[in-house]
């Protein structure tokens, strides 16, 4: 079926280069077209469109990519997300990405989706954006003029704002690999099982000693704060933790309702919002820590 | 229609001998929808047409002090078109004529069109209706219908009620005293959107002189033609309404489909130009209408032994800011408000009440899965003070053969209903599963539930209800047949032609399905009330039988036997008994030509209707009856409330099924939406604003969502007035589900819901006693 679109021009440069000439040249009158899972749903929507330069950055294939290098993982921002739950290299390394993937959209929008296109998206939701918290990653941003780097905890400014200056394009995203002991979750809850918004979504990142004691931990939640949410406060009181007093931990993790500042909306109310950051948080780290080699009745995730 | 259908054609093509009917056929459009050839109403836009651009009411209610249009529009080449510019008669109301097509000094909800822009593309129609300055006053606004009702505010001049009914039968003071139990709740059902993939869309084509052609996504071409011509103020044969295929209706494009039509026409109108309207996803979910919340308060008894003694029911219809169909699902809801059951005394009051929101729409089920879902909560609730299974309790109580219904009426033949219910519980393993009902593994809650519907066929319930066909036979032998029926993606199209080639002994691939077309056929009614096969069809089978007998006499005249003995069969034409002797349906066709014989005869049926008395409202609102029962498996995860449904086994008596596999698909595809309605469709206002943006916040089940869906449990009990014994399977299987999955909740968390949705977040604080 045909459809009403607003009036654009359409650009599609070559290389990263010619890219940010135009990013510059339109100074905040253009978008970018990546995936275009996100921008044509606008598109079609607003009829009218205030942004009247579309850039289609598809044929930028230096964007795509998945590299190791000196312990450190890097991922063009153009990597479709299909790309990442098949990536060889992804699996071994930082398997939490293609966990994500296997959750993410349906199999029509993995294949278009780009996780540069996800991030800069900045859904309170976004899902990559709580897993790469978790693997302390980094945004490296690039214009004509300068290149960036920005911590993903400080990349989301608000619910779909994100910290991307005028004339700025999103180029990769890296974080050191985490240790060979380490283990990691992916868990969310949506309304419906595909293709909508989460309610809520964790992801957690643990190491066990021998002992069973919780060496090293990074929680982050989404959906239910304007933006995701990095909980280190939460890990920080759970360090040091042995697992054996689940109790305990789960009284830490009870918090995580105070912490958040969800809002209502058709799909679910700011306090089950609220409710049900613990128990995904939980539920994340459960996994993570079943995964670690904690296994018991409590342990195993959702 | 007096023509027992079903016995002439059991006699005529004798029974052992159907080579489509209830065989499996591979639906018409399947290949061009699958490659994408197949054409939807945007499909037929083109740049030289004037896209049109609505401006909704910001306000739920407020009077229209002045509209002013700035000079900017002008300068964009935009028209910007209010009431004052219809040249005809403002009134699109589709019952109560309440309603006007562009408000004129008042609005009484979000979303009514107060002002159009049209302009040469899409950019500049937009930011005309920007130009539009709007001065209201505001009034104050009602979004509850119980406050409706006692509020000094007036949303119509004549208050707030849009209709009633009533159904009287028996005494059911009497019925209370004599019961041994009785049951009375308070229950409500929620707004639901219909979610269909295509958007509201119309095109306008004006021709010379004064003629319009509109192509569109409506459910009811010849109300919409009508109401084109009342707003313009031409004649019917001035109109004429193209549908071509439409993605999803549900209903919603059948209360929609005249306003749709209505806006580009008047545009055209005044433009003599092309215009095109397509509602954006946000403007769909927004402004169309929806199935409206019920507010039911629900009273039934039985007796020591478990028969059904009374039921008290009144109930409050929120139409919104028009009476829309509102009226008439309200009227649907009275006569089926016993349910599938035999009821000696009944009492039921129903009333649509006008809101300052989103109007009413017709809705797959139309009334009844809200009226139903309390109806089987409360049969759940009897059974259980009586200590009695159930389903049994459902069997004890179900209509059979010389039983008479809520209103009355004698079902005389075609009440499968009873047998349906065993059987369903049969092929569920219904007792051995119900033992298991509450139990909890790995923190989950484990449940299942029964529910049942009716649904009458027809729209008998609230007006006549007739329908047209046109069958050509071409000198090639090939069929060119019409109706007025649309294709909505429930395979109607393939069920009439597999009623054209089984009547006339034709390959099926020869008969050829045309677009509807208003100019081609008789006012063939809606597209809804599970109508399309049972009316429809049957006026597809009044052509086709008129043809035959031509064809049978021609033949015996050729073959030199008598007419007796002349057998059609795909497409060759041969005299029993006598193996060489034959002549191809081809040769005859032709010879029809050659001999100045005509080869083309159009069908037309009326449904058989007895008046419901408007005091008592005993009588017979539908010819006959279609009954659904389904059994549902569900799982609630008692840390989040989260209700998975693990299976569902629908049953259906819907007479003699023409295509299982189409009618498998309604099945499945009404145990999906009753699931929707059931558990997470829900629309949230704010100041009468629906608070959607799109689909992504609307809960309609995904692909992930899907329960087992079995196979299913099918009772043919033929209706012997229509063709091949068929009635609606369309929309019954909607109130079974629903009603079956709640049941199944309440099963599981031994809670007694009375509202849908069922949210996740209500199992969750209701589980935690909240």
């Amino acid at each position: 079926m045909k459809t009403l679109m607003p009036y654009f021009e359409y650009v599609r440069p070559s290389n990263l280069e010619e890219a940010l000439n135009i990013l510059e040249k339109h100074d905040g009158s253009a978008e970018v077209l990546a995936g275009g899972t996100d921008l044509l749903v606008k598109l079609k929507d607003k009829l009218s469109y205030d942004k009247k330069t579309i850039i289609d950055i598809n044929r930028l294939r230096e964007l795509d990519y998945v590299r190791k290098a000196d312990g450190v993982l890097a991922v063009g921002a153009l990597t479709r997300i299909e790309t990442l739950s098949r990536s060889k290299l992804v699996r071994e390394t930082a398997p939490l990405l293609a966990e994500v993937a296997y959750e993410f959209g349906t199999w029509q929008i993995r294949n278009t989706a780009t996780l540069g296109g996800n991030l800069a998206n900045a859904s309170n939701a976004n899902d990559y954006g709580v897993a790469l918290m978790v693997l302390d990653a980094k945004i490296k941003l690039k214009s004509v003029r300068q290149e960036r780097e920005v911590s993903v905890d400080k990349f989301f400014l608000a619910n779909h704002k994100a910290d991307i200056r005028t004339g700025e394009l999103l180029v990769e995203i890296s974080f050191p690999v985490p240790s060979q002991d380490c283990r990691t979750a992916f868990v969310k809850m949506e309304g419906r099982e595909s293709s909508s918004y989460p309610v809520v979504n964790s992801a957690a990142l643990t190491r066990l000693s021998p002992s069973l004691t919780i060496e090293e931990v990074r929680i982050a939640v989404g959906g239910v704060s304007p933006t995701p949410l990095r909980l280190r406060s939460v890990e920080e009181r759970l360090r040091g933790l042995s697992v054996a007093e689940w109790e305990e931990i789960e009284s830490v993790l009870r918090d995580v309702r105070n912490l958040v500042n969800p809002s209502s909306s058709n799909v679910a109310s700011k306090v089950y919002r609220a409710e049900m950051s613990y128990v995904y948080v939980k539920r994340a780290l459960q996994a993570a820590l079943s995964r670690a080699g904690f296994y018991s009745s409590i342990a195993g995730g959702g | 229609m007096t023509v027992e259908y079903a016995t002439v054609l059991d006699r005529m093509l004798r029974y052992e001998k159907y080579v489509y009917v209830g065989k499996e056929v591979r639906r018409l459009d399947s290949l061009e929808k699958v490659i994408g050839s197949a054409k939807y109403t945007m499909d037929f836009y083109t740049e030289d047409v004037y896209p049109l651009r609505v401006l909704f009411s910001s306000k739920p209610h407020a009077l229209i002090r002045s509209i002013r249009v700035a000079g900017e529009a002008e300068k964009l080449k935009a028209l910007v078109l209010t009431s004052k510019d219809i040249p005809g008669e403002n009134q699109v109301g589709y019952y109560v004529p309440d309603q006007p097509l562009i408000a004129t000094n008042k609005v009484r909800y979000v979303g009514e069109p107060v002002a159009l822009a049209v302009a040469p593309d899409i950019d500049r129609a937009s930011a005309a209706v920007q130009y539009v300055e709007v001065d209201y006053e505001p009034l104050p606004s009602i979004t509850d219908p119980e406050e409706s009702v006692k509020s000094s505010v007036k949303i119509h001049e004549n208050g707030n009620i849009a209709g009633s009914v009533k159904v009287r039968k028996g005494n059911v003071e009497q019925g209370f005293a004599d019961a041994h139990v009785v049951v009375e709740n308070k229950y409500r059902t929620g707004h639901q959107d219909h979610a269909y993939i295509e958007p509201e869309a119309a095109i306008c084509i004006p021709e010379y002189p004064n003629k319009y052609l509109v192509i569109a996504t409506t459910q009811n071409p010849f109300r919409s033609r009508d109401v084109v011509a009342r707003i313009l103020g031409v004649s019917h044969s001035q109109v004429r309404i193209v549908a071509p295929f439409i993605g999803g209706g549900f209903g919603g494009k059948d209360t929609m489909g005249p306003i749709l039509c209505a806006l580009p026409a008047l545009a055209a109108h005044k433009l003599r130009k092309p215009v095109a309207l397509c509602f954006t996803r946000e403007e769909s979910v927004k402004y169309h209408f929806k199935r409206p919340p019920f507010t039911i308060r629900y009273k039934s008894a039985a007796d020591r032994r478990g028969r059904l003694t009374a039921v008290e029911v009144e109930y409050l219809v929120d139409t919104g800011g028009y009476a829309t169909q509102g009226v008439a699902l309200m009227r649907r809801a009275a006569f089926h408000g016993t349910g599938p059951y035999e009821v000696p005394n009944v009492k039921i009051d129903g009333f649509a009440v006008y809101t300052n929101k989103v109007p009413a729409a017709a809705f797959n089920g139309f009334g009844n899965p809200e009226i139903l879902f309390a109806a089987e909560r409360q049969m759940d609730l009897l059974a259980e003070e009586l200590d009695i299974d159930p389903l049994d309790f459902r069997v004890m109580n179900a209509l059979v053969r010389g039983s008479r219904t809520g209103t009355n009426q004698l079902l005389d033949h075609s009440v499968g209903v009873k047998e349906l219910i065993v059987r369903v519980g049969e092929a569920s393993n219904w007792y051995v599963k119900r033992s298991r009902g509450g139990r909890t593994a790995d923190g989950k809650l484990y449940g299942i539930g029964v529910g049942c519907g009716w649904h009458g066929c027809g729209t008998t319930g609230v007006k006549q209800d007739w329908a047209g066909a046109a069958v050509i036979i071409n000198p090639d032998g090939s069929i060119t047949y019409r109706t007025g029926i649309v294709e909505i993606g429930q395979g109607t199209h393939t069920g009439h032609a597999t009623i054209v080639a089984e009547i006339l002994g034709v390959p099926l691939e020869k008969v050829h399905v045309e677009t509807v077309d208003t100019s081609a056929v008789p006012d063939s009614g809606e597209t809804h009330a599970q109508r399309g096969v049972m009316i429809g069809g049957t006026a597809a089978a009044d052509a086709a039988i008129k043809l035959r007998n031509r064809i049978v006499k021609l033949a015996a005249e050729l073959l030199e036997c008598s007419e007796e003995d002349v057998e059609i069969e795909q497409g060759n034409i041969h005299v029993r008994g006598v193996p060489g002797k034959s002549i191809t349906f081809k040769d005859v066709a032709k010879e029809l030509y050659m001999r100045g014989i005509s080869p083309a005869e159009f069908g037309f049926i009326k449904a058989r209707r007895g008046v419901p008395d408007p005091e008592t409202g005993q009588g017979d609102p539908y010819a006959a009856y279609s009954f659904a029962c389904c059994v549902a498996e569900v799982e609630v995860d008692v840390e989040t409330g989260r209700v998975k449904v693990l299976n569902v086994v629908p049953g259906l008596e819907a007479g003699t099924i023409i295509n299982r596999e189409l009618v498998k698909g309604q099945l499945y595809g009404c145990a999906l939406m009753g699931q929707g309605f059931a558990l997470s469709e829900k629309v949230v206002f704010k100041n009468g604003v629906v608070k959607l943006r799109g689909l992504g916040d609307y809960l309609i089940p995904g692909s992930k969502d899907f329960p087992e869906l079995g196979e299913p449990v099918y009772v043919e009990d033929p209706y012997r007035f229509s063709a091949f014994g068929a009635k609606g399977a369309g929309e019954v299987a909607l109130s079974a589900t629903s009603a079956a999955i709640a049941n199944a909740v309440c099963n599981a968390t031994g809670l007694k819901f009375t509202d849908l949705p069922i949210t996740y977040e209500k199992v969750y604080f209701s589980i935690r006693g909240g």
